[in-house]
């Protein structure tokens, strides 16, 4: 009977697992979906790239040039999910990939990059994924699954002494290149890889000494205390030690040894993608980034001067008297249209940051179709839009309805992207009704 | 011509009292639909902001407003013209049923069912021509009864991109609809 094998991916956010693969249609791209549903994650073409020839290794390795990849968590930028879904092609073609909600005898937790050259490289984080998948092996642990995490040979002392720190029952194994792993398929004359028996060699191979034997002592204890949820972050041994707290797993820290997000992490061989060695982890990403000062809404009003026209400025290109009025939250003060030629709306950002802005004009002049525009806007750049009454209903009343926005969603005046868009309006009204023909 | 009440007969009485019951009845029932919530009104800077914002569905109420009111329809249509840098018309009047395949001005929309996954279908957009410097980054895909869908577009590599979605979405049954029209920006 075939063994299955369950992998996941490691993640910053969590253990990933991979679902399914299934081939696709050569004529599509490879994708990488969300719990079979037919959200591509934004990885898909990064995946894509890896699956496809000449640039790809699957397809070179298992055959065929389009997969289609389920997983049951989002995975973000980055290339470690690399060595995770080679490793599941590779059982795929022997039928031993683990299927959704199906059983395994083993599981391989996994993270590494793959280059082009079927080479390992190191990769950043992986005490964080590791600490971000605690539950996830305990419940397995608890379920007496054989866990093996995979990592690569640059990431093995890490992934060492973290193991150790949280003290999990499982294996490390580390990988320098996949040739190693499994059979060579760099040459492309050897016979379609997915046909030959996928071996298991692993190298590199340290078994961690640690005492499993309390596990089975305070199994029960954490059978009642541990959340099930891999998605709920526990808090790291290391970091914790209260009094009444429940023995935990991990044998306590030396009292002088610092914590370990500021601990040098040594790495064996250069490498590329190795995580510098004495810089903490970044702090995660504020949730929300704070509140950029509100876009500043003015119009500026051309009027003809004493004695002339609207009609006259235009014809002779003569200077005409400008004037600018801010907008309040509330909008614009209501304003005569006697003499006024033209008004150019103007939006300015404020903040030290280019800001992608939108505006539109929507007015009561007759005939007149709505203005709009949109452009990045530099840090106090502006942009604007100019309406022009027609030279003969300068003495109209008439209003303009201006909608501001921006790429982050704000409005105008700072309301909170929820709130529905509110136009500024500026109203003109004419002093005294005349008729055009006495103008 | 004019007849007084009492100049009718029983007949006439009767068929006039019943017409007078019905029409009051018709006042009642529509008084009572009127005095329901007021719909909310659609503007052009409406209809804009749906342009820029998150790709979405387009709201019922912005639906009933384009069918109702043909100068708002208007704008929208002028206002997705200019703004999409590609365009591909309705369909000949000679194609019938459902189509896989769009030829716009330049890009090429084609849907094709995903093997992977039954109920899923491949819309894959393509240049055909010279591949776009700033490629698009939004999809609309506009009916003349008012439906309209928009999408934000993947990064486009090698010159296409690639989205998949339900069988049954909405963007999957008017991109097959020969009656509508497809905007890029």
């Amino acid at each position: 009977m075939v063994s299955l094998t369950r992998v996941f991916i490691a993640t910053t956010e969590g253990p990933s697992e991979i679902q399914r693969i299934a081939e696709d249609d050569p004529d599509v791209k490879s994708v990488i979906c969300l719990n079979g549903t037919a959200e591509a994650l934004p990885v898909s073409l990064d995946y894509h790239s890896f699956v496809r020839k000449p640039t790809g290794v699957v397809e070179r390795l298992f055959g065929c040039p389009t997969y289609r990849v389920d997983v049951s968590r989002r995975i973000s930028n980055g290339q470690s999910w690399q060595l995770g879904l080679l490793l599941a092609h590779g059982l795929h073609a022997q039928g031993r990939l683990a299927p959704k909600d199906g059983p395994a005898d083993e599981v391989y937790w996994v993270t590494g990059e793959v280059r082009h050259n079927l080479d390992v490289m190191p990769v950043d984080h992986v005490r964080e994924k590791l600490r971000q998948s605690e539950s996830l092996f305990d419940g397995l642990a608890h379920l007496h699954t054989k866990v093996t995490v995979l990592v690569p040979d640059g990431n093995f002392v890490e992934a060492e002494a973290e193991i150790r720190a949280l003290g999990l029952d499982v294996n490390l194994e580390s990988v320098r290149c996949w040739d190693d792993f499994g059979p060579s398929a760099q040459d492309s004359d050897t016979p379609a890889p997915r046909k030959k028996p996928w071996r298991r060699v692993i190298i590199g191979v340290l078994a961690l000494l640690l005492p499993f034997s309390a596990a089975a002592v305070l199994g029960p204890w954490w059978k009642a205390d541990v959340p099930k949820a891999i998605s709920v972050p526990l808090q790291p041994t290391l970091h914790s030690a209260p009094v009444a707290a429940p023995p935990t797993l991990t044998p306590p820290p030396p009292a002088a040894e610092p914590p370990k997000d500021s601990e040098p992490i040594p790495l064996p061989s250069p490498a590329v993608h190795a995580p510098p060695a004495a810089v903490p982890e970044p702090p995660p990403p504020p949730r929300s980034a704070p509140a950029a000062p509100p876009l500043v809404v003015s119009a500026v009003e051309r009027r003809a001067p004493p004695g002339s026209g609207c009609g006259r400025l235009r014809l002779t290109g003569a200077s005409t008297v400008d004037s600018e009025i801010t907008a309040s939250t509330d909008g614009f003060d209501t304003r005569s249209a006697t003499g006024l030629c033209e008004v150019e709306f103007r939006v300015t950002n404020p903040s030290t940051e280019r800001r992608f802005v939108s505006i539109a004009v929507d007015t009561t002049i007759e005939g007149a179709a709505p203005l709009s525009a949109s452009e990045t806007v530099p840090p106090g750049g502006s942009i604007s839009l100019t309406v022009s009454p027609k030279v003969w209903d300068g003495a109209k009343s008439w209003k303009a309805s201006l909608t501001v926005s921006d790429a982050l969603g704000q409005r105008t005046g700072g309301e909170p992207p929820t709130s529905p868009i509110k136009p500024k309006t500026l109203t003109y009204i004419a002093d005294a009704p005349v008729e055009p023909r006495f103008r | 011509m004019s007849n007084s009440w009492s100049g009718l007969n029983a007949k006439q009485k009767s068929g006039i009292t019943a017409a007078l019951e019905a029409l009051t009845a018709l006042d009642t029932l529509s008084q009572a639909i009127a005095s329901g919530p007021p719909a909310p009104r659609i503007a052009f800077r409406d209809l804009l902001a749906w342009t820029k914002g998150p790709a979405v569905n387009l709201p019922i109420a912005y639906k009933q407003a384009l069918l109702a009111n043909p100068t708002l329809r208007r704008d929208f249509d002028r206002l997705l013209a200019k703004t999409a840098e590609w365009r591909c018309e309705r369909a000949a009047a000679a194609s019938s049923g459902l189509l896989d395949t769009r030829d716009g001005s330049g890009f090429r929309v084609r849907l094709k069912p995903s093997r992977a996954a039954q109920g899923q279908v491949y819309l894959l957009i393509e240049f055909t021509g010279d591949v776009p410097v700033a490629p698009p980054r939004s999809l609309a895909v506009t009916c003349a009864d008012g439906d309209c869908v928009r999408l934000e577009l993947p990064e486009f590599r090698d010159g296409s991109a690639q989205l998949l979605s339900d069988e049954n979405a909405e963007v999957v049954r008017l991109l097959r609809d020969p009656k509508t029209e497809i905007f890029l920006w």
